[in-house]
C-alpha cells in the first residue's frame, strides 16, 4: 500500500488544495515554480505542519484524517525526509548521521557503502562536499527502513555533474527500495526523467495545460517574454482550474 | 594568618549556583529561543531585570521575603525548622536570581542559532522534543552554554550587595571572599585585603579569558 493524501492549507497569496497518491516502489514528482507551495505538501506529508482540513493514509496507517480527528505526529510516521537544504547533524561523524535513527548500525553501514560513501565515514558533515553530504542525508533517512521517501529538491543546490549521477543513482535505488517516493522539484526535465508519474503544481493547485508556460515563464527569452500576455494567461488558468 | 574559608565559601556559592542555573538557565532560555508565546517580552524583562536594579534593591526585596515573618521565611521554618535568613541557602537562591540574566542570555544566543531544519530533520527521525534537545540542540549549543557557565560562576564570585543584604557576614556560613575584603578594609587590614583580592583578580580573569574563547569559537 501506498501513500494518498488530499490536503487543504491556506497559505499566504492562496490555498493549497490537492490530492495526491503513489504506490510502492514508485516516484511521484510534484513539479512547479518557486513558491508554489511544493515544499508546505511535503511537509503537511511528514507531519511537520497541520493541514485546515485533509486525510493522509500511508501504508495502511491513517496519518491524518481532520474529520475524525486523528493526527499521528511526525515522530510516528517512520518516513524518510531528505531535505532541501542539507540537514545533517554537524556535531557527528557521517556514519554517526547515517545511523541516528537506524534500526540497526548494519544497516546503515550498507548505505555508505551503497551510496559510495563509506571511505567517509569518520568525516564530520562540514569536510565533504554537497553531493558526498546530499548522499549521507539519503542513506540517514533510509537507515531507519522508512515506510515512504520524502525528497524537497534533493539536487538544487549540486552542480550539474553530481546532479547527474546522484539522480543515475536515486533512480536505481527507488526499484530496489519498493516504497513510495515523493519528489519535489522546480526542474521539468528532472521530474520527467525521475517521476513515473509528475503533478504539476501551481499556486497549491494541480495545473494542467498552463504548466508548462509557467514553469518556462522565467526562462524564455526576453523577445518572447514580450508576447506572451501572462496576466491573460494567468487568468485562463484560474478559470480552468477553478 | 590569613582565613582562606571566604575564598572557599566563594568558589563553593560560585559552584552551586552555576550548578543549579544551567539547570534553570537552559529549562528559561528554551522557550524564549525557540517560541512565541503572549507575554514574552514581559519574561525576557523579568529575568534581566537583575542587570539593571542596583543589587542593594534586589538584596533588599529578597530581605523581606526571607525574613521570619514574611512568605518564604515563614514557609522555610515550617518546612525545615529553621530560618532561611543569613545562611548559606539563602546566598544560594539570592545568587540565582541575581545571576539569572548571566545564564539565560548566551544560552538562549546559542538556541536562537540553531538550524530549525536540524530539529524539524530529528521530530522526522523519530525523537521526541526532549530527545531532540539533548541529542541535537545541547551538542550545537555547547559554547553558548558553557559561557553561560563561566558567566554566572563569575559574576557569582563578584557579588557584594545583594549578599551582604540575605546573608550578612557570618563567619564560615555567608561570610565570602568580596565581604571578607571589605571587612578586612573597614578593620585597616590592608594585607589581608591585598592578599584575597590579589587571589580572586588572577581566576577571575582566567575564567574570562576562556569565556571571550569560547565567544569568539562560536
Amino acid at each position: 500500500m501506498g501513500i494518498a493524501a488530499k490536503i487543504r492549507l491556506p497559505r499566504s497569496g492562496f490555498t493549497i488544495n490537492l490530492e495526491l497518491a503513489c504506490a510502492p516502489g514508485k516516484l511521484l514528482s510534484l513539479v512547479g515554480p518557486s513558491g508554489a507551495g511544493k515544499t508546505s505538501i511535503l511537509r503537511v506529508l511528514a507531519g511537520l505542519e497541520k493541514p485546515a482540513s485533509g486525510h493522509i493514509t500511508c501504508g495502511g496507517f491513517t496519518w491524518v484524517d481532520t474529520a475524525a480527528g486523528v493526527y499521528v505526529p511526525p515522530q510516528k510516521r517512520r518516513l524518510g525526509y531528505v531535505f532541501q537544504e542539507f540537514t545533517l547533524f554537524p556535531h557527528l561523524t557521517i556514519r554517526e548521521n547515517a545511523a541516528f535513527a537506524a534500526k540497526n548500525r548494519h544497516t546503515a553501514d550498507e548505505l555508505l557503502k551503497r551510496l559510495k560513501i563509506w571511505h567517509l565515514r569518520d568525516a564530520r558533515p562540514d569536510k565533504i562536499s554537497g553531493g558526498e553530504r546530499q548522499r549521507a542525508a539519503i542513506c540517514q533517512a533510509l537507515a531507519r527502513i522508512p515506510r515512504a521517501l520524502l525528497l524537497d529538491e534533493p539536487f538544487s543546490a549540486l552542480d550539474a555533474l553530481t546532479r547527474r549521477n546522484l539522480r543515475e543513482e536515486l533512480k536505481a535505488l527507488k526499484t530496489e527500495l519498493n516504497i513510495p517516493i515523493i519528489h519535489v522539484t522546480h526542474d521539468i526535465r528532472e521530474a520527467l526523467y525521475l517521476g513515473d508519474e509528475v503533478l504539476p503544481v501551481v499556486q497549491g493547485k494541480a495545473a494542467h495545460k498552463w504548466m508548462l508556460q509557467f514553469l518556462m515563464r522565467d526562462r524564455l527569452s526576453p523577445a518572447c517574454r514580450g508576447r506572451i500576455d501572462w496576466e491573460h494567461e494567468e487568468e485562463l488558468y484560474q478559470e480552468e482550474t477553478a | 594568618m590569613i582565613d582562606l574559608v571566604p575564598l572557599y565559601l566563594s568558589a563553593k556559592l560560585a559552584l552551586v549556583t552555576t550548578a543549579i542555573l544551567l539547570v534553570i538557565g537552559a529549562a528559561l532560555a528554551y522557550p524564549l529561543a525557540m517560541s512565541r508565546f503572549a507575554g514574552k517580552s514581559l519574561c525576557e524583562a523579568f529575568i534581566n531585570l537583575p542587570l539593571v536594579l542596583p543589587p542593594t534593591v534586589l538584596g533588599f526585596f529578597l530581605l523581606m521575603l526571607m525574613g521570619p515573618r514574611a512568605v518564604l521565611g515563614r514557609a522555610w521554618q515550617a518546612l525545615f525548622g529553621s530560618g532561611l535568613l543569613f545562611t548559606f541557602t539563602a546566598l544560594v537562591m539570592a545568587s540565582i536570581i541575581y545571576s539569572l540574566p548571566f545564564a539565560v542570555q548566551p544560552m538562549k544566543t546559542a538556541f536562537t542559532r540553531i538550524d530549525k531544519r536540524l530539529i524539524e530533520n530529528a521530530y522526522v527521525l523519530g525523537l521526541s522534543p526532549l530527545k531532540t534537545f539533548f541529542r541535537v540542540i545541547l551538542p550545537n549549543s555547547l559554547g553558548g552554554v558553557a559561557a553561560g557557565a563561566i558567566l554566572v560562576f563569575l559574576h557569582t564570585l563578584g557579588e557584594f550587595g545583594v549578599i551582604l543584604m540575605v546573608g550578612g557576614s557570618m563567619p564560615g556560613e555567608t561570610k565570602v571572599a568580596s565581604i571578607a575584603i571589605y571587612e578586612a578594609v573597614e578593620a585597616l587590614r590592608y594585607q589581608d585585603a591585598w592578599i584575597l583580592s590579589a587571589l580572586l583578580i588572577p581566576t577571575s580573569y582566567i575564567f574570562l579569558l576562556v569565556s571571550y574563547r569560547v565567544f569568539r569559537s562560536e
